[in-house]
């Protein structure tokens, strides 16, 4: 990686000392793009019928080519970037968001004992413009000192928005007042099959945020740390896990880190 | 035309703030990014019914319910705890946290809920066959709180 790209420092920073808390970009990291952003409203009757039915619903073409990295907030059960256990509907009708190279799906699989059925699949959906199977690791960043601030800064409106003396972040594409979320490490981490579990190496010392997707793109199984702050050890939450997943483990983004 | 910066890396877009992203408000208090403790107090409930209490209230004083991300891990050593806990010592799930009683059934949970006020952190307990008093015991949360709408809202 070369000295090449752009930094942008939180305000008040100088650019050749930030370290990573407190850089509102660095062109080195991979950052989540936000390529589509939507509120799903799926109410599908499936009929009664002799047969299971594999349920498929299209809610959206992303076109990016690859499966992305997705966030979806159901309606009831608000749990961001999810865990491990299916989506459900007021009829706690259990469903999940699913991706491939173009779309975004509503899917389920229903018994046909279980029809018919009304299915209600509400939500806030994004679709980020990162294929989290991108194999990429940074450097950690040492970590200490408060951040100042200063008249100084950098901010870019979204498409849309008129005001930069407006002080609500959401209008805002970039903003160095404003922390975005930037990218430690991603991949394809790979099961052991004498343990069932896999385990991604990220060596920040800390228990970072990240997401993890089985191979249809949706957030999957569980994570344990076993008191190892350099790696996180996924496995299955009711079944044993086979393959491999593709994760994005986030580095945090304020020093407030958890051990 | 779209108005903006781009950054590309070997002709690749790696940056254009044409589009959004995630971002966290450093300033707020209290902070949108944090480990915080968490003790839920034992909920007592009859057989079948769910019962649930408000852990923690964090106000986000933001004009809309936002986009959250949280995760749960035990706050003690793997000694401290009971035995029927013990399946989720070292544990650190993603935003979903349930406890088992001593016959293996998941009975409580710890999650979240956003509206347009606050962040509550919610404790539920929900005795499948029968009735009884929840074993909790503390636990910490580390959340990030996005200025981005998360919550049916564009």
């Amino acid at each position: 990686m070369g000295k090449k790209g752009l930094i942008i420092t939180q305000q008040g920073i100088d650019v050749e000392k930030a370290p990573d808390f407190k850089k509102v970009y660095d062109s080195n990291w991979p950052i989540l793009e936000i390529s589509h952003e939507m509120v799903v409203d799926v109410v599908v009757n499936i009929p009664a019928g002799a047969n299971d039915v594999q349920f498929r619903y299209p809610v959206l073409k992303h076109g990016l080519g690859f499966k992305p990295a997705t966030s979806y907030v159901p309606s009831d059960e608000y749990d961001a970037f999810g865990s491990g256990h299916s989506f459900h509907d007021a009829g706690f009708h259990s469903y999940d968001i699913e991706v491939d190279d173009q779309y975004v799906y509503v899917t389920s699989l229903f018994f046909a004992f279980e029809l018919p059925i009304l299915l209600t699949a509400r939500g806030h959906l994004r679709v980020y413009d990162y294929d989290p199977r991108i194999e990429f690791k940074a450097n950690p960043d040492p970590v200490g000192g408060d951040t100042r601030k200063s008249r100084f800064g950098v901010k870019v409106l979204k498409q849309g928005s008129v005001s930069l003396r407006d002080d609500e972040f959401s209008r805002f594409s970039l903003n160095s007042r404003a922390k975005a979320l930037t990218i430690h490490q991603s991949g394809l981490v790979t099961v052991d099959p004498a343990t069932n579990q896999a385990t991604i190496n990220h060596g920040l010392g800390y228990l970072p945020s990240y997401m993890l997707f089985n191979t249809d793109g949706r957030p999957s199984v569980a994570v344990r740390q076993f008191g190892d702050l350099n790696k996180l050890t996924f496995f299955g939450v009711q079944a044993a896990i086979t393959g491999s997943f593709p994760y994005i483990v986030f580095k945090d983004p304020l020093l407030e880190q958890a051990k | 035309m779209s108005n903006g910066l781009e950054v590309r890396d070997n002709s690749k877009p790696v940056l254009r703030t044409t589009r959004g992203h995630l971002l966290i408000d450093p300033s707020i208090i209290p902070s949108h990014f944090k480990v915080v403790d968490i003790s839920p107090t034992a909920l007592t409930s009859i057989a079948g019914e769910s019962v649930e209490s408000v852990v923690l209230r964090i106000p986000h004083r933001l004009p809309y319910a936002p986009f959250v991300d949280c995760y749960f891990f035990p706050a003690g050593a793997v000694g401290n705890k009971p035995d029927q806990f013990f399946q989720i010592d070292g544990t650190y799930w993603h935003d979903f946290h349930p406890f088992n009683n001593p016959s293996g059934v998941v009975t409580d949970a710890l999650f979240v809920k956003v509206d347009d006020v606050n962040l509550n952190v919610i404790y539920r307990y929900n005795p499948v066959f029968a009735g009884g008093v929840s074993v909790p015991f503390p636990v910490k949360m580390k959340y990030s709180i996005f200025s981005n709408p998360g919550y049916n809202q564009l």
